[in-house]
């Protein structure tokens, strides 16, 4: 059984009105600058950016059409989320519990969410080796070499 | 001293050598996303501090040559450029890698970046005096069209979705105005978050929008990251000179745009890059192709931006006003080094000093071609024969670190990811990155110009006449109504043509 497909491009619509609300509250916002110079040009790309979105949406309306830029992109959502998630809990800790040990910790569990093929001991052995020697590699370069102050081990 | 001999004198063998290292350095610098040239240049700098000024200048312009080509690297192999004056490359690059033609797209970046490396130290090198005086001409208005030159080329990247495009350029103007306003210095659209208060740095929301996509859709399925065609097929040489002999035209132009560009203090590679590539994309027979592949990009784009080298180098050099970022730092190098710039620089006693040091960077940027060629030959080699469990970690590993590095700031990390999260959500909904990109990086220079601009105007109690009767102003206006029309008017000519 196949399901009939709206002819609007609902994502494109969705998108513009909450472009439409982040105009919306940029331009409250800027209500409260007291300076011209600092809300002259903001203003000015809140109206642009709220009338765009206007249009598009009314375009979108009276001329219904998919966007097939915007198709759906298969593979596994969890993994995605996974990725994500991953990269923002290694940023969040890494003031707290130090670069390195940070780095190590998100590089092997990005490697674990990246691997497709099953898991043997002599691939296990061979991906660990290479996980401490990019991120050891990487921190030595930018640590000594140049002399970015990377978040220390705490203890 | 004749020029013969200060080729002689910046080809001695210590100079040979640290050109080649140099170049090498940073080219790797530059290819790693977040390390822009500056930083490459800034961290070398006390290097050169025990060299003779010849000496520590030539290190300095291979750095800084090396740098900006090594950016071509991640925008092709990775849709991430490694230096902002890679954008445009990404346009064409990455599409080219993911065909599997990633090969001959660095090759092709590599002559290009050649060339408008030597078009740029040409001009350097004959015209440095009276060029530098166009740099004096420009003020904030000019400035203002410029950077709305440049977003022109969201009509361009937004073929068919048009609205989808501006509303995209609007939303990066928008989110380049979080934190400290450019002109009066208050604090603005925080929402009271201290995290937004250093604004949204645009290197590292760069590299959010393009390579963290990248790594969400990477991650997800087993299939390749690029396409890996059979057979050796070495560097591609001679099909990149040929294609290069081919658009040898677009190369130019591109190459003296971009040392006009380079030359307008503030405005740098990136800029230079788009307003190449939208040239290149007017102009060419395949306009349509662009943004899907097409060699003129990655020609325009990269030719365009290394010639920025020796164009910024000129209001450097005769001013004393650097022309972009990565001069700066040489500019207080070279003050280290006792080396007063000025007109007199060029005709003074210290004249060797400048004419050595050019010959050294003509060296440099042909050191560029064996060094870029190999460099990326393994580079492409790398990416496409690494396992994913390795290379996805390895990418976002290099995009945390480097934007860590950027402002020493976790603050910029979390920020890259989420619009990288955030950037992905809008492309599944046909909102591409680059309009966001290009309102991102244009936003500054253009409220910077419109809000002194207007100032100025208002002063004057002429704002009209300010921002449109100004003949420069005027010149880059009718830029801007070519490259927006052009297209709509080649199409009614070409139908009437058909009728």
């Amino acid at each position: 059984m196949t399901t009939k497909k709206s002819e609007f491009d609902k994502p494109g619509i969705i998108m513009a009105a909450i472009f439409i609300l982040i105009g919306s509250v940029f331009l409250y916002d800027a209500r409260t600058l007291p300076d011209p110079d600092s809300y002259v040009f903001p203003m000015a790309i809140c109206v642009i950016m709220i009338a765009l979105s206007i249009s598009f949406i009314v375009w979108s309306l009276l001329k219904p059409h998919q966007d097939e830029d915007a198709a759906a992109k298969p593979g596994s959502t969890v993994r995605r989320i996974g990725l994500v998630v991953l990269m923002l809990i290694s940023a969040f800790i890494m003031p707290y519990v130090g670069f390195l040990p940070a780095g190590l910790g998100v590089f092997a569990a990005l490697m674990a969410i990246a691997m497709f093929k099953p898991w043997t001991w002599k691939i296990a052995v061979i991906y660990a080796l290479i996980c401490v020697a990019i991120v050891t590699g990487f921190y030595t370069l930018f640590d000594t070499v140049f002399h970015v102050p990377l978040p220390e081990i705490p203890f | 001293m004749h020029f013969i001999d200060l080729i002689v004198e910046a080809m001695s063998t210590f100079n040979f050598s640290i050109a080649f290292g140099g170049v090498v350095a940073g080219t790797v610098i530059g290819a790693l996303p977040g390390l822009t040239a500056t930083m490459a240049i800034a961290v070398l700098v006390p290097l050169t501090f025990s060299m003779s000024p010849t000496s520590a200048l030539i290190l300095m312009g291979a750095i800084y040559t090396g740098a900006i080509y090594g950016g071509a690297y991640s925008a092709i192999l990775l849709n991430t450029p490694g230096t902002p004056s890679a954008i445009a490359t990404t346009l064409d690059g990455y599409p080219m890698a993911k065909r599997g033609d990633g090969d001959l797209a660095v090759t092709l970046a590599c002559i290009s970046s050649v060339v408008g490396g030597l078009v740029g130290a040409a001009f350097l090198l004959s015209l440095a005096p009276p060029l530098a005086k166009v740099a004096l001409a420009f003020g904030p208005v000019e400035y203002f069209w410029l950077a709305i030159f440049g977003l022109t080329l969201i009509s361009a990247l937004s073929e068919g979705n048009l609205l989808k495009g501006l509303i995209g350029g609007c939303f990066g103007m928008l989110l380049t105005t979080i934190g400290v306003a450019e002109v009066s210095a208050d604090i603005r659209f925080t929402f009271g978050s201290k995290t937004l208060i250093g604004g949204i740095e645009p290197v590292s929301a760069l590299i959010g929008l393009y390579c963290i996509p990248v790594l969400i859709d990477l991650v997800a399925t087993p299939a390749r990251h690029l396409k890996v065609t059979s057979g050796n097929r070495g560097f591609r040489l001679p099909e990149a000179l040929a294609l290069t002999w081919r658009h040898k035209f677009n190369v130019i132009r591109s190459s003296v745009i971009g040392t006009v560009v380079g030359i307008l203090p503030g405005a740098g590679g990136s800029i230079a890059g788009l307003v190449a590539y939208s040239e290149a994309r007017r102009t060419s027979k395949h306009t349509s192709k662009f943004g899907t592949g097409e060699p003129e990009g990655v020609q325009a784009s990269e030719s365009a931006n290394n010639a920025t080298v020796g164009g910024g180098l000129i209001p450097t050099l005769v001013l004393g006003i650097p022309g972009t970022p990565p001069d700066a730092v040489i500019l207080g190098a070279l003050l280290v080094q006792g080396v007063r710039t000025g007109p007199n620089l060029f005709i003074g006693g210290e004249s060797s000093i400048i004419y050595v040091f050019i010959a050294g960077l003509f060296l440099a940027t042909l050191l560029m071609l064996p060094t870029g060629l190999l460099i990326g030959r393994y580079a492409y080699r790398f990416i496409i024969t690494v396992p994913k469990a390795v290379l996805v970690p390895t990418i976002a590993f290099m995009t945390i670190i480097g934007t860590y590095a950027i402002r020493n700031n976790m603050s910029d990390v979390v920020i890259m990811i989420m619009l990288g999260a955030i950037g992905w959500l809008l492309d599944r909904c046909g909102f591409k990155p680059s309009p966001i990109v290009l309102g991102l990086i244009l936003s500054r220079i253009a409220e910077q110009g419109f809000v002194q601009g207007w100032t100025i105007g208002g002063a004057k109690g002429n704002v009209f006449a300010e921002f449109f009767a100004r003949p420069i102003s005027t010149g880059i206006i009718i830029f801007i109504l070519i490259s927006l029309f052009y297209p709509l008017i080649a199409r009614r000519l070409k139908l009437k043509k058909d009728l």
